[in-house]
This record gives structure tokens, C-alpha cells and sequence, in this order.
């Protein structure tokens, strides 16, 4: 890799910010797997947690893969500018679904 | 005022890759690259917010706790109704920032902040009640 593209290591702090974000779901997802089947007896309630797990590390890998890529935009190794939103979108749609699941969770027990 | 520069890369002169939304990445003209990374990470900040939210309301309920179960369930709701909403937020938040640097206007409040602070307010007095009329 080159040279950083900034003092205040913007890009960098954003990737890690993907990444706690990753990890805060995974961690909620090990404590739901562990947790839920005990609250309910349904296989079901296993199926968020997988699926979180799932996501997040798809999460991680796309995180890192959008900071490289962000490094290499903004230290012209790549043409285009940085930040598109489908990861954001897709984000924000997952922790909704998420919610959808907790309340259905929650209202059927 | 408004310029669209993403079709081309103004350094290379080369075609930029599109970016989702198109709408949004039309309008404008590019902003400092370290402002869009920032509203990225207010993004992820309200994105684990809601992960917070949903996860303290589904605990709540999950781990049988020995509180009264009508203010329990109360809390719970509140809590994950707050975890539902905090991802409109966060995109509709990381979208309208985006737009108004792109057209260089002051940012958007974050409408759901207050709201946010209220639910988990009342969350943790019905959870205090729940513990005090068991």
C-alpha cells in the first residue's frame, strides 16, 4: 500500500468503523444462538442467529474490501470517487429485518 | 451551483464507476472525500445504536427476568419499536447529509436523536418499575 491519503486517517477510521459494526453483530448473534433456543424450544429461534453470523461476516469481508478500494480512489491508484450506498442500504435493510424479528419474537412468545 | 462531475474523474479523466443511488450521486458536485467518510460513520454509529436497541429488547423478554411481565413486555417493545426506527434514520440521515454536501447547504438534523433518547429514557423507568412492582 502507499502513502496514507490523510493525517486524520479518515479512511482508516471508517473501515474500522465497519468493523466494530461487524463484530457488535456477530457478538449479538453468539448471544442470541446461545440464548433464544433456551426461551422458546423452537429450532426457529436458532435462524437470526445464524444469519446474523452470517452477515456479519459477509459484512467484514465487503468492509474491507470497500476500504481498500476507498484507500486506492483517494490515492489515485483507482479512478471514481469514494462512498457508494449500496453497502449502506443494504445495512440499514438488514438491521430493520433484524428488528422485524425481535418483534415478531417477542409478540408470539 | 449544481455541476454533475461523476461521470468523469476529474484528476484521470476516465469514467468514475456508478454508485448507488444514482439520484443522489446526479446532484451536486463532490465533496471533500473526508466528509463523506465521516457521514459513513454516523451511519454505522446509528446502525449500532439499533443493534443495541433490539438486543436489549429481545434480551429483556429472553432471559426470563423476575420483573412485573406487563412493564417488561412494555420496555421491550419500546426498545426494539426504537430498534426498527433507528435504521430509517440512519439511512434516511446518511442520505440527506450526503445531498446537502454535495449541494454545499448546512446538514440535516438527525430527527430521531431526541425521539431515540426519549424511548431508552422510558424504557429504563419501566424497567425500574418493573423491578419495584414484581
Amino acid at each position: 500500500m502507499s502513502a496514507l491519503f490523510d493525517a486524520g486517517l479518515q479512511p482508516e477510521r471508517t473501515g474500522l468503523a465497519w468493523r466494530r459494526t461487524a463484530i457488535a453483530l456477530a457478538v449479538g448473534s453468539l448471544i442470541a444462538l446461545r440464548v433464544l433456543p433456551d426461551a422458546g424450544g423452537s429450532a426457529w429461534l436458532l435462524l437470526p442467529g445464524m444469519v446474523g453470523l452470517i452477515t456479519a461476516a459477509g459484512l467484514l469481508v465487503a468492509a474491507e474490501r470497500r476500504y481498500r478500494q476507498t484507500h486506492r480512489r483517494l490515492t489515485a491508484e483507482l479512478p471514481g470517487h469514494v462512498g457508494g450506498g449500496a453497502i449502506v442500504a443494504a445495512t440499514a435493510l438488514a438491521t430493520g429485518l433484524l428488528a422485524l424479528a425481535a418483534l415478531l419474537f417477542v409478540l408470539t412468545r | 451551483m449544481t455541476t454533475p462531475s461523476h461521470d468523469t474523474d476529474p484528476a484521470t479523466g476516465t469514467a468514475s464507476p456508478h454508485r448507488f443511488p444514482a439520484r443522489l450521486f446526479r446532484c451536486g458536485s463532490e465533496p471533500d472525500p473526508r466528509f463523506t467518510l465521516a457521514n459513513e460513520r454516523t451511519f454505522l454509529a446509528w446502525i449500532r445504536t439499533a443493534l443495541a436497541l433490539i438486543a436489549a429488547g429481545v434480551a429483556l423478554e429472553a432471559l426470563g427476568l423476575d420483573l412485573h411481565p406487563e412493564l417488561r413486555l412494555s420496555a421491550s417493545l419500546l426498545l426494539i419499536v426504537a430498534g426498527l426506527l433507528t435504521p430509517l434514520q440512519a439511512w434516511a440521515g446518511w442520505y440527506g447529509t450526503e445531498r446537502a454536501l454535495r449541494r454545499s447547504r448546512p446538514l440535516p438534523a438527525p430527527i430521531l436523536a431526541l425521539p431515540t433518547a426519549v424511548a431508552v429514557l422510558a424504557a429504563g423507568v419501566l424497567v425500574v418499575l418493573g423491578v419495584l412492582f414484581r
